[in-house]
C-alpha cells in the first residue's frame, strides 16, 4: 500500500503541474507586479462552441488588453448551464473580483447569481441577454428593433420602393421577435409602395422557415421580398425560393450576419443581413467595467449600433 | 465473508483518493487567490452537496455491477414537478413529496426493467433518460419555471445550525445510504449481486428485489437532487439536471467503485465528488479555460481507472 500513495501522488503531481503549466499560459506569473492596482474582471459567457460568444470573448479580451485589466473568462463546461454560471458568480466572488462581465443564459434563472453578487458588493455589468432580477450597473446590448427597421428600409430601398413582400417572424411571444417585428413593421411603414401580403411565424429555425415559405410560394407566387427576422430563417427561405426556380427573383433578408448566411451573400442568394456586433459587445462589456472602477457614472443601457452586411462589405466577412 | 473484506478494502484504498484531493486543496491554496478561505470552502461544500446527493445513488446502481444513466432527467423532472406544482398553488410540502414521488417512480419503472424484465440497465436507464428529459420539456414548454417564495428558497440558501440546508441534506442521504449499505442484510446483499449476481442468487438472495431497491433510491435520491437544486437556483429549468449522471458516474469511479461493481463504496463516492466540485472550484478561481478544465476533470478519471486496474493486478500478484 506504500507504493499504491507513492504511486498516486506522483500522479496527482503530474496532473497538477499540468494545471500549472496551462494555468500559466493564461495569467500573468506574481513575480510581475504592476505599478498601479489592477483590477480584476470576470466576463461569464454562455458558451463556448457558438461563435458568437467566442467573438465576444475575444473582444472582451482586446479591452482588457488595452486598459490593463486582468481578465478571466469563464463559461459553463456544459453549454448554456444555468447552474454552471451560477456556480462561476460564486467562484469569482470568492476570489474578490472587482467587476462582473455577464451573459445570462437564463434571464431569470441566473438571479439568484446576481444577488449573491450584489450582497458580496461586486459590480455586475449585464450584456446581449438582460438579467430579469438582481441589481445590474448596465444592460449593453444591441438594439433589436433598430437592427431591423434598418434592414426593412434598406430592403424597401433595394426594391425602389415597390413590391410584394412576406416577413418571417421569430418565436410568438419572445420579446426578441416582438421586437424585431416591430421595427420591420416601421421600416417598411415609409414606403406606401411596398404592400405585406403575409407575416408568419417560423420560430427562428431554418427548417420551419423552408415549410412555411413553400406553402405560402404556393399561395402568393408573385412576391419580391422576404423579410426574415434571423438568418436561419432566411436561408430556409432560401431554399425554398430555390427549389421553386425563383432564386434571384426575389429577394431575401435576415439579421445576424452567421457564416451561411454571409456566404449566402456572396453567392447572391441572399441580399442583406444585419451583424449584431458580438465582438464589440464584449470589448464594450469589459471597456464599461473599467469605467465604472474607475468612478465613472454608466448609463443605464448602453446600445451597440449594428452594421449592414450586403454584397458591397461581404468581403469583409468571409475571411473572419 | 464478501463484506467485510470488501469494506477492508475499501478501508485500504481510502487514501488514494484522499490524497489526491489535499494535493488540490494545497496546490489551489497556493496558487488560487481567495481558494483558501471559509466563504470558498463552504461554496465548495454547497456546490457539491448536489453531486453527492445524486452519486449516492448511482453508487449502489455500480456497486449491483449496475448503472443509472437516468439520474439527471430524473433531478430535472422531479425539479421541474416541485416547481409546477409550487406556482399552481400546492403548499411547499405537498409539492415537494410530489417531486420525489416521481423520481422513485422514475427509479421504480427502471428497476422493473431491469430486475423483473431482464433489460439490461444501461438499455433501461438510458430509455429513462430521454422519457424523463422529454417529458420535463413539455411540461414546461422549454421554459424555465421561475421564482419561489422564501419559505421554499430556504432549502436552497438556508443555514441549519450554521451548516447550508443543501449540504445538511447531503450528509443525512450519505448517513442514511451507509447504514444501509454498511448496516443491514440488504446492504451486504448489494455487494453480493455485484460480485455475482449468479452466486448471489444461488446463496438464496432474492437479486430482484435488491435491484429493485437500488434503482428505486437512485430516482429517489435524484429527485431529492432536484428539489434541492430547483431552490438554489429558484428555478426549475427543463434543461437543469442534464449531464449530472456523467459528473455523479465520474465521483463513483474516481472514489473508487469501479464498473464491474462488488467492491468500493460511498465513503469514495463522497471523496470523489468532493475532488470533481474542487477542480471545477479551483480550476474557475485561477481562470483555467473551459476546454482544459474537461480536459482535466476527463484525465482525473483516466487515472483513477489506470490506479485501480494497477492496485488489482498487484493485488492478484500478492494473492497467487
Amino acid at each position: 500500500m506504500g507504493d499504491m500513495k507513492k504511486y498516486v501522488f506522483v500522479l496527482v503531481l503530474v496532473a497538477l503541474v499540468a494545471v500549472l503549466i496551462t494555468g500559466c499560459g493564461t495569467s500573468k506569473p506574481a513575480e510581475e507586479k504592476p505599478k498601479e492596482k489592477e483590477f480584476e474582471v470576470v466576463l461569464i459567457l454562455k458558451n463556448l462552441v457558438n461563435p458568437v460568444w467566442l467573438d465576444m470573448k475575444r473582444g472582451g479580451e482586446a479591452a482588457a488588453e488595452k486598459y490593463g485589466v486582468k481578465l478571466t473568462v469563464l463559461a459553463p463546461l456544459k453549454a448554456d448551464n444555468n447552474e454552471e454560471q451560477i456556480r462561476a458568480i460564486e467562484d469569482s466572488i470568492a476570489k474578490k473580483v472587482d467587476a462582473i462581465v455577464l451573459v445570462p443564459s437564463d434571464s431569470k434563472g441566473i438571479i439568484p447569481g446576481i444577488e449573491k453578487a450584489n450582497e458580496a458588493g461586486i459590480p455586475v455589468i449585464n450584456v446581449n441577454t438582460k438579467a430579469h432580477g438582481g441589481k445590474t450597473e448596465t444592460f449593453i446590448a444591441v438594439e433589436n428593433y433598430d437592427a431591423a427597421k434598418k434592414v426593412a428600409e434598406a430592403m424597401a430601398q433595394k426594391l425602389n420602393g415597390q413590391g410584394k413582400v412576406i416577413i418571417l417572424e421569430g418565436v410568438p411571444g419572445a420579446q426578441s421577435a416582438m421586437d424585431l417585428q416591430a421595427g420591420t413593421l416601421d421600416g417598411l411603414k415609409a414606403y406606401p409602395g411596398i404592400e405585406v401580403v403575409a407575416s408568419q411565424t417560423a420560430k427562428f429555425q431554418r427548417a420551419e422557415a423552408m415549410k412555411v415559405m413553400e406553402d405560402l410560394l404556393q399561395r402568393y407566387p408573385h412576391i419580391d421580398a422576404v423579410l426574415a427576422a434571423n438568418d436561419e430563417m432566411a436561408l430556409g427561405a432560401i431554399e425554398a425560393i430555390d427549389a421553386a426556380g425563383k432564386t434571384g427573383k426575389i429577394l431575401v433578408s435576415g439579421l445576424d450576419a452567421n457564416k451561411d448566411a454571409v456566404s449566402a451573400i456572396a453567392e447572391g442568394k441572399m441580399t442583406i443581413s444585419c451583424d449584431k456586433r458580438s465582438y464589440e459587445q464584449g470589448y464594450v462589456g469589459v471597456e464599461s467595467a473599467v469605467k465604472l472602477l474607475k468612478g465613472e457614472k454608466l448609463p443605464e443601457r448602453i446600445v451597440i449600433d449594428t452594421v449592414l452586411v450586403d454584397k458591397s462589405n461581404v468581403s469583409e466577412y468571409l475571411n473572419k | 465473508m464478501r463484506v467485510p473484506e470488501s469494506i477492508f478494502r475499501k478501508i485500504k484504498r481510502l487514501p488514494g483518493v484522499l490524497w489526491a484531493l489535499v494535493a488540490l486543496i494545497v496546490f489551489f491554496g497556493i496558487s488560487g487567490k481567495g481558494f483558501f478561505t471559509a466563504y470558498n470552502l463552504i461554496n465548495i461544500c454547497k456546490q457539491g452537496s448536489i453531486l453527492v446527493i445524486v452519486s449516492m445513488g448511482t453508487t449502489l446502481a455500480i456497486l449491483t455491477a449496475g448503472i443509472d444513466l437516468s439520474t439527471g432527467s430524473v433531478l430535472t423532472l422531479s425539479g421541474v414537478t416541485v416547481g409546477l406544482l409550487i406556482h399552481s398553488g400546492s403548499p411547499i410540502s405537498v409539492a415537494i413529496l410530489a417531486g420525489l414521488g416521481v423520481g422513485a417512480l422514475c427509479g421504480l419503472i427502471n428497476g422493473y426493467l431491469i430486475a423483473h424484465l431482464k433489460f439490461h440497465h444501461f438499455i433501461a436507464t438510458f430509455g429513462m433518460m430521454g422519457i424523463a428529459q422529454g417529458i420535463a420539456l413539455a411540461v414546461t414548454q422549454g421554459a424555465v419555471v421561475p421564482g419561489f417564495d422564501a419559505a421554499f428558497r430556504k432549502l436552497g440558501d438556508g443555514t441549519i445550525f450554521g451548516l447550508p440546508v443543501p449540504v445538511v441534506v447531503a450528509l443525512l442521504v450519505v448517513v442514511a445510504t451507509s447504514i444501509a449499505l454498511y448496516r443491514t442484510r440488504w446492504g451486504a446483499h448489494v455487494y453480493a449481486v455485484g460480485g455475482s449476481e449468479q452466486v448471489a442468487a444461488w446463496s438464496g438472495i432474492n437479486t430482484r428485489r435488491v435491484k429493485l431497491a437500488v434503482y428505486v433510491l437512485s430516482g429517489l435520491f435524484a429527485a431529492i437532487a432536484g428539489v434541492v437544486l430547483t431552490a438554489r437556483m429558484n428555478s426549475a429549468s427543463p434543461i437543469a439536471g442534464a449531464g449530472y449522471e456523467f459528473d455523479a458516474i465520474a465521483a463513483v469511479i474516481i472514489g473508487g467503485t469501479p464498473f464491474e461493481g462488488g467492491r468500493g463504496g460511498i465513503v469514495g463516492t463522497v471523496i470523489g465528488a468532493a475532488v470533481i466540485s474542487t477542480l471545477k472550484n479551483g480550476l474557475n478561481i485561477i481562470g483555467l479555460p473551459t476546454p482544459w478544465q474537461i480536459t482535466i476533470i476527463g484525465f482525473m478519471i483516466t487515472v483513477a481507472i489506470v490506479l485501480d486496474v494497477l492496485y488489482q493486478m498487484r493485488k492478484d500478484r500478492v494473492a497467487s
